[in-house]
């Protein structure tokens, strides 16, 4: 049984992490285990139609971020990685020192020392050389980052396109199904793709059904 | 008017060249744009083409503004002898939008192939702004290697990437938003975009009320 670990942390972006979380949901055999930040409870107040404690109810287990007793704590409890969404740039720098200072700086450092898999979801713009030093630090040590940036190839033509669209792409750094996201196949194949169908809604209902 | 400024302004093969669009446009409108040079790359004309249904013949700017305009000046990115290959040429600085992360390879490393990595050349040379919207998720190590090198030659590395505090409700409002950001980074401040204040958000706003 797969097994994830969500850390949200306090960037812009968390309708991503909430979209994610509905999305595994949706498969049986996913075990997810999240921890938001304080201040990732206030971006999901702020920036999403749910309350942090509806978040929490998405995850099978969820932590305190200060519990750095936790199950995840430890490189004994097996997962297959760990996805930071949104990943704010404090939490970039933290995780590339090993300042291991709430769970989720912990779960990660954990899961490099593991040599699992971990994928950061920044959503800053622009970039500083302090912010594109740590992450290239970072992929340096085998981490993926993958920006909240939005295709076009997709035609979006919703906020949950977006959404959708990247929930995808973080399905396939997991190796999860994803039957429904649409790929690039080059110009004539889009051409064609485009006009036989029409964007469907990938995943489960959500942010833009409320 | 004295301090009306000459931009050069890029649009190279990636994803989002409806952001392209809205930045041209923005700058075209602006009182204290006197002049833009345009250069579009072979790939960014196929996609422009792709994006917009449109042909990919003809002059750059009808094809990205749908008409011509007198302020816009259209250079070959074959031509390596056209005016902003010299820093004698005037301009204030350059934007790549969208920024194919093969021209960030060739920009961080001189390779001035085409009149747009050369023009990017000259405005780090010339240390003007340069200002790259890169869009590609995931980054590599090589992408991260080369945009810190651009930024520690003087460079902005400014990713396509949306805000969500202002809980934007439509594509079109996350592209506008973006340009309204990225024009008052190049300090051509807009009057109408959402500015971070901490607690007013809608979804916020909905939930106090309610």
């Amino acid at each position: 049984m797969p097994r994830l670990i969500v850390g949200m942390t306090g960037a812009s972006g968390a309708a991503l992490g909430v979209r994610l979380l509905e999305a595994l949901r949706q498969l049986p055999d996913v075990e997810t285990h999240l921890v938001m930040s304080r201040w990732a409870r206030t971006t999901i107040e702020l920036e999403t139609p749910y309350t942090a404690g509806e978040v929490a109810k998405l995850a099978n287990v969820t932590y305190r971020p200060g519990d750095q007793a936790a199950a995840i704590s430890s490189g004994s409890f097996q997962t297959d990685g760990m996805v930071v969404v949104p990943c704010s740039m404090k939490t970039v720098a933290g995780i590339r020192t090993g300042y291991a200072d709430n769970l989720i700086g912990r779960a990660a450092d954990v899961v490099l020392k593991e040599r699992r898999r971990l994928l950061l979801i920044p959503r800053e713009t622009p970039l500083s050389e302090i912010h594109l030093d740590n992450l290239l630090a970072l992929a340096r040590m085998g981490v993926t980052i993958l920006p909240l940036m939005p295709a076009f190839y997709n035609n979006p033509t919703s906020i949950d396109d977006i959404l959708d669209h990247l929930v995808a792409r973080v399905f396939d750094q997991f190796g999860l199904p994803a039957p429904h996201a649409h790929r690039w196949q080059g110009v004539h194949t889009a051409r064609t793709a485009d006009s036989a169908t029409t964007t469907q809604s990938t995943l489960t209902g959500g942010l833009g059904q409320r | 008017m004295a301090d009306q400024r000459n931009v050069t302004f890029a649009i190279t093969g990636a994803g989002g060249t409806r952001v392209a669009r809205y930045v041209l446009e923005s700058l075209v409108k602006d009182d204290r744009v006197e002049r833009v040079d345009l250069i579009v790359s072979a790939t960014g004309r196929k996609i422009i083409a792709h994006e917009t249904g449109l042909d990919s013949v003809g002059e750059a700017v009808e094809m990205v503004l749908g008409g011509p305009s007198p302020k816009v000046v259209n250079w070959d990115p074959e031509d390596l002898a056209g005016g902003p290959t010299s820093g004698s040429y005037p301009s204030w600085g350059m934007l790549v939008v969208p920024c194919a992360l093969g021209v960030v390879g060739r920009i961080a490393h001189g390779t001035a192939n085409t009149l747009i990595e050369r023009a990017a050349d000259v405005t780090l040379k010339e240390r003007r702004p340069l200002i790259l919207c890169v869009r590609e998720t995931p980054f590599n190590l090589i992408h991260l290697r080369n945009m810190t090198q651009i930024t520690e030659a003087g460079g902005t590395i400014y990713p396509v990437i949306p805000t969500f505090y202002n809980l934007p409700s439509s594509v079109d409002q996350v592209y506008e938003e973006f340009t309204a950001r990225l024009l008052g980074f190049l300090g051509l401040p807009q009057t109408d975009y959402y500015t971070y204040s901490g607690d007013e958000t809608p979804a916020h706003r909905d939930r106090v009320e309610s």
